[in-house]
């Protein structure tokens, strides 16, 4: 649904997305990236309003530059959040649904039913001055599904939300993927980008640096070594049947716990094979396992700090 | 956020309607296609949020009192003439229509910038126009819906007073030949009352879109305003005092009409062909009329403060701040 091919974009002679190529299928991707990176410049090519400097965006298969047919299909949820603060939400949304091309009766009816899913019905003829944070994030999110649009495009959704609020967000993200409509979100709140989807775009500096499935990232990345840790009764004997193997680097011992070790290896796959068998054949009791870095924030701080 | 109803199954094994109600979201499989003037949704966006402001109501209040006070002024010095058997002052009611305009400019010129000065500025400040473009619509429906947003309330408050003092006219006056006698004052009433709306909502809108900040568009227009005010007079009364007799040339009349409020006097005057204040002084000072500044230059000149803001506007007015440097 979006595709960028070698998309550059220059603001005078600072550079904000740096020859990025990427596909962005159906379903639910997360765009991450720390302070600074160009997830705002990928987010606006997107959506749209930048257009890129080299390269090409595609979002269903046309230039989205200032391009009226792209905006209707398109739903966009920006970071900021201080609109007309004498507007009331209701007013709001309608004002933007009208823009995207909702007419009379079936516009007042997506309005409410905009606002109903993102749990605002009772709040909506409120100002916006009077909003929280998460309100004004909901309202925000009501008129980007108004339309009910095939791209949805939202700049960190979750800020400001409480837990039941971001629950509920992420629903309706899931929700929206579901139907087999594209969901991109900019997020820096890893653990709950890791709850809703594996599928990650990450990049740093202006530059793409990883894209895909979250945990094949993390097995692409030799100069980090996987670690696994164990819990067994026999920690030493353990660790001396695994440091033979060819998939092992090393086996680090926990100081403060006895019965844990940590094993480090460059073929996970091949060691969890492994592990079943010496573990049956030396009769091992195994109380607790777990991979403390194969996880959305591992992959994240390996990659950016690289 | 939606609840599932609960589908229940009566004894019967027919199925009824839950007593919770159906609040789930449903896609939307119909048109989706923007009216033809895009920019109407953002203008009337912009005129329903002016409406709420309480100095925008006090300013068309002020205004409509002029008025008013205007007609009641002109409806009894007419009968006390008419019963000292005193002719009727030639041009009497323009005469008494552009008194009025130039009565109402000062008020006129703030509803502008109560109205105009944030229109896009605050847009600017909360950086909201990442969520209009993003819509379909282009940054030029988003300017013109905005310019005639701010140009339509500007023009009630200047036009639908003198409105109605012209019905009031056509009403009292109507056997007393008003209509025969101005044909095409409507007209003129319509050309004079609507120039200051196009001048004032194109200026604004222009300070208002390099602007962050309501109140530093508004501040530059008012100098802008006053500061060609000031200039221009000071010019051209020393061109009057320079000249033989200290007379009013053509050339010093148009010099002190060289600034917004100078434009749309000088318009009306030639519109409504009306007389300069001040003739009882001249003609005690046994002064001639002064002659009214010519119309072509001060149209061009409005041409002009109309296209460069708004082109200006134009320029300035993106979803994002580019970085430059």
């Amino acid at each position: 649904m979006i595709e960028l091919t070698r998309a550059s974009r220059w603001y005078g002679q600072v550079i904000g997305l740096n020859d990025v190529s990427c596909r962005i299928a159906p379903g639910l991707t997360a765009l991450l990236g720390p302070n600074g990176a160009g997830k705002s410049t990928l987010l606006k090519l997107i959506t749209g309003q930048l257009r890129p400097t080299t390269g090409t965006v595609q979002v269903l298969g046309m230039a989205p530059f200032a391009n009226p047919k792209v905006s209707r299909a398109l739903g966009y949820c920006p970071e900021i959040d201080s609109f007309y603060e004498e507007m009331t939400g209701r007013e709001f949304v309608t004002m933007l649904a009208a823009m995207s091309g909702l007419r009379g009766q079936e516009l007042k009816k997506r309005v409410g039913e905009a606002i109903e899913r993102v749990g605002m019905a009772d709040r909506s003829d409120r100002k916006l001055g009077g909003y929280s944070k998460g309100m004004r994030q909901r309202i925000k999110v009501a008129q980007g599904i108004v339309h009910d649009p095939q791209v949805l495009v939202l700049d960190e959704p979750l800020n400001g939300l409480d837990p039941v609020g971001r629950r509920e967000m992420s629903d309706l993200m899931l929700d929206f993927a579901n139907q087999g409509k594209c969901v991109f979100v900019s997020s820096h709140i890893l653990y709950e980008v890791e709850q809703i989807t594996s599928n990650i775009l990450l990049i740093h500096k202006g530059r793409l640096l990883a894209q895909g499935d979250v945990h094949g990232i993390r097995d692409l990345m030799d100069r980090h070594p996987h670690r696994v840790a164990i819990t067994t009764d026999r920690a030493r004997a353990l660790a001396a049947e695994l440091l033979p193997l060819p998939s092992v680097l090393g086996v680090r011992f926990d100081a403060v716990r006895a019965d844990r070790l940590e094993v480090e290896t460059s073929q996970p796959e091949q060691f969890y094979a492994q592990l079943p068998q010496i573990v049956l054949a030396g009769n091992f009791a195994v109380r607790e396992f777990q991979s403390p870095d194969n996880n959305l924030e591992s992959v994240f701080r390996y990659l950016v700090n690289a | 956020m939606t609840t599932r109803p609960a589908q229940t199954t009566s004894s019967s094994g027919e199925a009824s309607v839950s007593q919770i109600a159906d609040r789930s979201y449903r896609g939307y499989d119909g048109e989706l296609k923007t009216r033809a003037a895009r920019w109407w949704i953002v203008a009337l966006a912009t005129i329903r949020a002016n409406l709420r402001k309480p100095a925008f109501w006090i300013l068309a209040g002020l205004v409509l009192l002029f008025y008013v006070i205007n007609g009641l002024v002109f409806y009894f010095t007419q009968n006390a003439m008419s019963q000292m058997g005193s002719p009727a002052q030639k041009n009497a009611y323009a005469q008494s229509l552009y008194q009025c305009l130039t009565f109402v400019g000062l008020p006129v010129f703030l509803t502008a910038l109560v109205v105009g000065a944030g229109s896009i500025a605050a847009d600017n400040r909360a950086n909201a126009l990442l969520v209009y473009l993003a819509k379909p619509i282009t940054k030029t429906d988003y300017l013109l819906g905005k310019w005639v947003g701010v140009f339509t309330m500007v023009a009630a408050v200047s036009f639908l007073p003198a409105l109605l003092l012209y019905l009031f006219f056509l009403g009292a006056y109507w056997s007393e030949g008003f209509w025969k006698e101005n044909p095409t004052l409507i007209l003129r009433l319509l050309g004079a009352t609507l120039l200051p709306a196009l001048l004032h909502a194109s200026l604004i809108i222009g300070f208002s879109a390099w602007s962050k900040r309501p109140s530093l568009a508004g501040a530059l227009y008012a100098g802008l305003y006053f500061v060609t005010l000031i200039v221009s007079g000071v010019a051209g009364a020393m061109m009057i005092s320079n000249a033989p007799n200290r007379q009013v040339t053509t050339r010093a009349a148009t010099v002190l009409s060289l600034s917004v409020d100078g434009i749309i006097r000088g318009t009306a005057l030639r519109l409504y062909n009306a007389e300069a204040p001040g003739r009882q002084f001249r003609e005690q000072m046994e002064q001639p009329e002064p002659p009214r500044p010519p119309l072509l230059p001060l149209l061009l000149l409005s041409g002009a403060l109309v296209v460069i803001p708004l082109a200006a506007a134009r320029v300035k007015v993106r979803a994002v701040e580019v970085i430059s440097g």
